[in-house]
């Protein structure tokens, strides 16, 4: 009778359809944020690498130290 | 009047050594009192509720997480592309990879022109501090100055050079056609005027450009203004002594100041270095030449909270005062005056219920120091006060205080009033066919009663070059993008004996052009723009007109190159101060009229300047000084004003003068004059970008080019309660103890320590007798061998300005949070400066502290942390390690000095929709400091980054770690060097003697925690019978 009720809740709870279908979701959604587009939507955002571009200016003097100490004593 | 005391007119209790930050914590206000309970306050929890939580089931719950922990792996992989990262092919020779490079330059934040070197990494500039080779600055730079490095990378800089179409639209247009268009608008002139409207010109080079372009175009006329300016005060000294500008001061010098309605501390002249010279005369290791300061105010300033003896007084009274002064004088035979015979101080001192003591003080060491003390009346005061004050310091003989190896030099003057309505009726009349406003904003900044935005519209065309949009460029037809100061080449000249040089850090970030390059190429005189075209003319200018003056003896070449690695070129120049006092100068001083009701007071922003930075986050965060008030400006009134008027703080009033009115809320402030108002300018703009626009209120419409008094001083205003509340926000109710009010709290706690200098010299112990405290630990003493870190915070010196804390944001990549997170107490400072009031509310004494993270050796936040994510290093640091929080915030509770700050959210996504998040403004963040993200505690690391970087230097160097080695970023800002770094160990240096300094002690030093930040206490110099 135990053994039956326990198989009962068993089939209630576990459902191997449920469990395989969830599997396949997530892997399915695995791959599909590793391909365009949604891989460029979720990354496009933080991704930095703009056109913004940094250069120095070569006719500029630099100093290699602060100079005295800023701070006096 | 005899020598006798004057009679007091107090009618007021003693003030008590009880200290306080506000009204609601003076008069015990229960929500107050509750809200001191909490962590957090009200609101911040708002919104949960264990009732209401999901009828999830655990089993879901956990197939759920594991779902998502699986997509979370999945999504790592690609977390945070930042992009390649090549190393150099062929590596500049100034470049050391990981190694900062500094360029000197100067600063165009304001018209000061302070020397300034700026630190970069790989190219990019990331933080600015002064130039230690800067004779005026010293090697200190203002807050803006250290916040100007955000507006170099401000997301919303103009790129491309704009058109208004038809439709009253700006569309893009390429440089080519919008200096085609405007040449040929220009070329077409005719006889008709072109006007070109500036700020103050500092640059010789720039001005000589201005007078290519006017020899080129046929009526050229230029408009020179500053929102603030000492052109009354210059006036007054040309009237008094018959030419020259007003001179510098010998702060340092003083034994005795008195500062009337000047904030010489604050926004008054070069704050970096009257702030310097000034704490020069609060050494505790020169007692003997300890200044006194006197102020005499309307409202409380920066000034006003270092003062030994303040007084409140309305500013179209300080006249009067004055003269009463001059007479009380002229009685005890200091001079023989009859000007001022129908003055007297006593009756005025009645009339205006003034405390009889502070009187007879001031009088008694205004003559006790007879050419030792300088008599200061600030910028805004009208022409009357200044010509009396020159003869109050004349008759004193104080001129011998006015510095005579140094003067203030401008390139060109302001121009007058009438100048510029010239300007106003020549528009009117048609007769301009261009207006070039030359990175100024006219629009917002020129008096109201000129309508000039009016005017603009009957301009042949306007054009406006720019850094960013604002109210000009928005009514302009063509608004040209120019470069930041850190782009730009020039040179400047704001004193004798020095030029300070510009050099451009970076390359143009977008498509923008130096302005004196844009004049230039439109004179034909050196071709069409290119980057070097400014460059060169610059070069020819120096190597022209200025190197030979300088009988230098190297090849102009590396002249030049010296000169912009030091960034300044010193010159032998004579100063001419003229010392001839003019008699007939006094036939300026008439008998004074009946006072107004109300005065109105208009004020320069400690934090926006005119306005220029209202887009700069870090500086409308800034807790002001003296109000701690956030994101807004407010209207200050006493305590008495707003019974009276029936409001409290966060009420809207209405200010109305003449056909200007404004709706203001109100903030009280103790020391504040009766009937008096005072309003910051630089707020509520309209065009300035998405943090600064729609932020306080617009007072500038009361400016008038026709005044009574001053332009910044409005009689006759009428103030009524308008109904309703703007909710002002404030940092000075934050982190208060859960502990019941009782009288002398804070001096029970022993968190501030002050003394009299009297004191002091009777019993230099005072301090240390209050430092007796059993003191037993459970845990044994470590050992700590090696260097040892710690702090002393000079209380003399600090003034509470600040500017510490702007550097520490700039320095640690420490987030805006904006308006509504800071009213919830999550404003992310590391550095906070407390400000508590003692004494009565209408004369009430200010002390400030530096609050920071103590470093303690036994934190009482390490033994709570469930993860180790906070942990104590070697060399006595408090350590944070970001990637082990989770967020419990059991640190932040159990922090007793709460220094600790939660990312609540990932500000830099929070924070104005994603404004942070910006390509641009990431390249502000410092590459040596972790930037932080949701969830994570952080707080003061006593600039780990830059004790890691010292320890590699010897490290490689093969020697051993000195404490003098590393600076803090606070430290380094610190105008008045009030803060201390070094190694607690090293008992020869410098540091060790303030760490063990007689006036030395901890905050909370019973709790044993053993914090490493010595507070030095404050001495008041204050006379003997008040020690």
């Amino acid at each position: 009778m135990e053994l039956q009720n326990s198989k009962k809740i068993i089939d209630q709870k576990f459902s191997r359809k449920k469990i395989l279908k969830t599997i396949g979701i997530g892997s399915i959604s695995f791959f599909a944020l590793k391909i365009f587009p949604l891989n460029y939507l979720l990354t496009g955002k933080n991704n930095i690498n703009s056109s913004i571009k940094i250069k120095s200016n070569p006719l500029a003097v630099s100093r290699n130290k602060k100079g005295s100490n800023n701070v006096a004593r | 009047m005899s020598q006798d005391k004057l009679e007091s007119n107090e009618n007021i209790k003693q003030p008590d050594s009880n200290y306080w930050r506000s009204f609601n914590e003076l008069y015990n206000d229960p929500v107050f009192i509750e809200n001191s309970k909490h962590e957090f306050y009200n609101g911040v929890t708002d919104g949960f509720s264990p009732n209401e939580l999901s009828g999830l089931s655990r089993r879901k719950f956990l197939a759920l997480l594991g779902a998502s922990a699986a997509l979370a792996g999945a999504g790592c992989a690609d977390y945070r592309d930042k992009g390649e990262i090549i190393p150099y092919n062929q590596k500049p020779e100034e470049v050391t990879l990981g190694k900062p490079t500094y360029y000197a330059s100067t600063c165009t934040g304001c018209s000061l022109s302070c020397g300034i070197l700026i630190k970069t990494r790989e190219g990019r500039p990331i933080k600015i501090d002064g130039n230690p080779d800067h004779p005026v600055n010293q090697g200190k730079i203002c807050a803006k100055g250290q916040a100007n490095i955000l507006n170099l990378y401000d997301p919303e800089r103009l790129s491309t050079p704009l058109r208004r179409n038809n439709l009253g639209y700006f569309d893009n247009i390429s440089w080519e056609i919008a200096d085609k268009e405007i040449l040929n608008k220009l070329n077409q002139a005719g006889d008709k005027e072109i006007a070109i409207i500036t700020n103050q010109i500092t640059s010789p080079s720039g001005l000589k450009i201005i007078e290519e372009f006017k020899s080129k175009f046929s009526k050229v006329n230029v408009y020179t203004y500053d929102l603030f300016n000492n052109s009354i005060k210059d006036s007054a000294w040309a009237k008094s002594y018959g030419s020259g500008k007003f001179p510098l001061i010998q702060w340092d010098a003083a034994k005795v100041v008195l500062s009337l309605e000047g904030d010489f501390l604050g926004v008054d002249g070069n704050k970096i270095e009257n702030a310097r010279l000034f704490s020069q005369g609060r050494d505790i290791d020169a007692i003997e030449k300890f200044n006194r300061l006197y102020v005499v105010e309307g409202n409380m300033s920066l000034t006003g909270m270092n003062a030994d003896y303040r007084m409140r007084l309305r500013p179209d009274a300080q006249y009067e005062f004055v003269m009463c002064l001059i007479n009380e004088l002229s009685k005890r035979g200091i001079s023989s005056s009859i000007i001022t015979s129908q003055y007297s101080l006593q009756d005025f001192a009645k009339r205006f219920s003034l405390p009889g003591k502070f009187l007879n003080h001031l009088v008694n060491d205004l003559i006790a120091n007879r050419g030792k003390a300088i008599v200061y009346s600030g910028s805004t005061l009208p022409e009357n006060v200044h010509i009396a004050v020159n003869y109050l310091n004349e008759i004193l003989g104080n001129t011998s205080l006015y510095r005579k190896d140094s003067t203030i030099q401008q390139a060109m003057d302001l121009s007058l009033t009438d100048y510029l309505k010239n300007l106003i009726s020549s528009l009117d009349d048609g007769k301009v066919a261009a207006v070039i406003h030359y990175d100024s904003n006219p629009a917002y900044h020129l008096p109201s009663d000129l309508n000039y935005r009016k005017a603009l519209s009957k301009a042949g065309v306007v054009i406006t070059l720019t850094v960013s949009e604002n109210e000009s460029s928005a009514i302009s037809d063509y608004v040209l993008p120019i470069h930041h100061n850190f782009e730009s080449w020039g040179d400047a000249k704001t004193r004798s004996g020095f030029y300070s040089l510009l050099q451009p850090v970076i390359s143009p970030i977008t498509d923008t052009r130096q302005k004196e390059g844009i004049l230039l190429s439109w004179t034909g005189i050196a071709g069409s723009y290119d980057e070097t075209l400014y460059h060169k003319y610059l070069l020819n200018n120096w190597e022209k007109n200025i190197y030979p003056g300088l009988n230098s003896k190297m090849s102009f070449q590396q002249f030049w190159n010296s000169a912009l690695h030091d960034g300044i070129v010193l010159v032998d120049e004579k100063v001419n101060i003229s010392t001839e006092f003019i008699s007939s100068s006094l036939n300026e001083l008439k008998p004074v009229n009946k006072y107004s009701d109300y005065v109105l007071v208009l004020k320069e922003s400690f934090a926006l300047g005119d306005g220029r930075f209202a887009n700069n986050g870090f500086m409308q965060e800034l807790p002001h000084p003296v109000s701690k008030v956030t994101w807004d400006n407010y209207a200050a009134i006493s305590e008495q004003t707003s019974k009276e008027l029936n409001v409290k703080n966060n009420d809207l009033i209405e200010v109305k003068s003449g056909n200007n009115k404004l709706n203001i809320p109100v903030f009280i402030q103790p020391g504040c004059a009766d009937r008096m108002i005072e309003i910051e300018l630089g707020y509520g703009r309209e065009k300035a970008g998405v943090v600064g626009s729609s932020v306080g209120f617009n007072a500038n419409s009361f400016i008038k080019s026709q005044f009574s008094v001053s332009p910044w001083i409005i009689e006759g205003v009428s103030v009524t309660k308008a109904g309703g509340t703007y909710n002002l926000v404030s940092t000075q109710e934050h982190h208060a103890f859960d502990i019941e009010r009782v009288q002398d709290l804070h001096k029970k706690r022993h968190i501030i320590q002050e003394g009299t200098l009297e004191t002091y010299k009777k019993n230099p112990k005072f301090i240390q007798d209050n430092r007796k405290h059993e003191l037993e630990s459970v845990y044994k003493p470590f050992p700590y061998d090696g260097v040892k870190w710690g702090m002393a915070i000079d209380m003399n010196k600090c003034i509470g300005c600040g500017e510490c804390i702007v550097a520490c944001n700039v320095e640690n990549n420490v987030p805006i949070v904006g308006k509504d997170q800071v009213e919830k107490g999550r404003e992310m400072h590391w550095l906070r400066v407390d400000r508590y009031y003692s004494g009565t509310i209408n004369e009430p004494s200010v002390s400030t502290q530096i609050m920071l993270c103590q470093q303690c050796d036994q934190a009482p936040c390490e033994n709570v942390c469930p993860v180790v994510a906070t942990n104590h290093s070697p060399d006595g640091l408090n350590q944070m390690v970001y990637n082990r929080c989770v967020g419990t915030r059991y640190c932040s509770n159990n922090c007793p000095y709460k220094v600790r700050r939660f990312n609540y959210f990932n500000f830099r996504d929070h924070f104005r929709d994603g404004y942070q998040e910006q390509p641009l403004l990431a390249l502000l963040n410092n590459p040596e400091v972790t930037v932080r993200s949701r969830g994570v505690m952080e707080k003061c690391t006593f600039c780990l980054q830059r004790i890691s970087d010292a320890r590699s230097d010897a490290i490689r160097e093969n020697r051993p770690l000195k404490g003098s080695d590393v600076t803090t970023a606070c430290q380094d800002s610190c105008s008045t060097n009030a803060i201390k770094f070094g190694d607690i160990n090293d008992l020869e240096s410098d540091f060790s003697k303030f760490r063990n300094h007689e006036l030395g002690y901890y905050v909370l030093e019973e709790l044993n925690v053993k914090p490493n930040v010595t507070y030095l206490a404050r001495l008041r110099n204050t006379h003997s019978e008040e020690a």
